[in-house]
């Protein structure tokens, strides 16, 4: 659980980051922070399944 | 336009003040609660004391984080003292990997808010 806990921690940090000096409107910063974690979360969880599963 | 040496040093040594100086607040405190929010999470969770080898052990990796680290300004200079005397069992700690790369990613992330703030300052960005 902590390690989630982490993980969603440090893709919103970054997200907010990268949306603060995204060039555009508000509008268009919110949405590119919001897919920009949506897209760490994801990767990541899609990895560890992936990574579940290797024997290695 | 404000010199833009001053902005770039004072925005990396105390992260988000560098846009406060050009006026930009809120852009300011947001980076700068971000990525204190970030450095104070890698100190509790023992990242200052990462990598933990001598320098000839593993150069590559110890010069990757002494370069992301120092991006923290102040906070890596702050993360140099912390780290002089550490727990025995620091590396064992559950948190203690996911520490490093906090500090680590808070200082490039840092480094990135120089940037947005020297564009700022030279017109490059509004």
């Amino acid at each position: 659980m902590i390690s989630f806990l982490y993980l969603i921690g440090f893709a919103a940090f970054v997200a907010i980051v990268f949306g603060v000096i995204h060039n555009g409107e508000l509008k268009d910063k919110a949405l590119y922070g919001g897919k920009v974690f949506l897209q760490f979360v994801g990767i990541s969880l899609i990895l560890a399944w992936i990574l579940y599963f290797l024997p290695f | 336009m404000k010199n833009t040496i001053f902005i770039a040093i004072i925005s990396w040594l105390l992260p988000g003040f560098g846009h406060i100086q050009l006026g930009r607040w809120r852009r300011g405190i947001i980076i700068g609660v971000v990525i204190w929010t970030m450095f104070l999470i890698a100190v509790i969770s023992g990242g200052m004391y990462y990598p933990g080898f001598s320098f000839k052990d593993g150069w590559l990796l110890y010069l990757l984080n002494a370069f992301a680290r120092m991006g923290n300004g102040l906070g890596g200079l702050l993360s140099l003292v912390l780290a002089i005397d550490p727990p025995k069992d620091v590396a064992a700690w559950t948190v203690f990997e996911y520490g490093g790369r906090f500090l680590e990613v808070s200082g490039l992330l840092n480094l990135l808010a120089v940037i947005d703030a020297v564009d700022i300052n030279v017109g490059r960005k509004k």
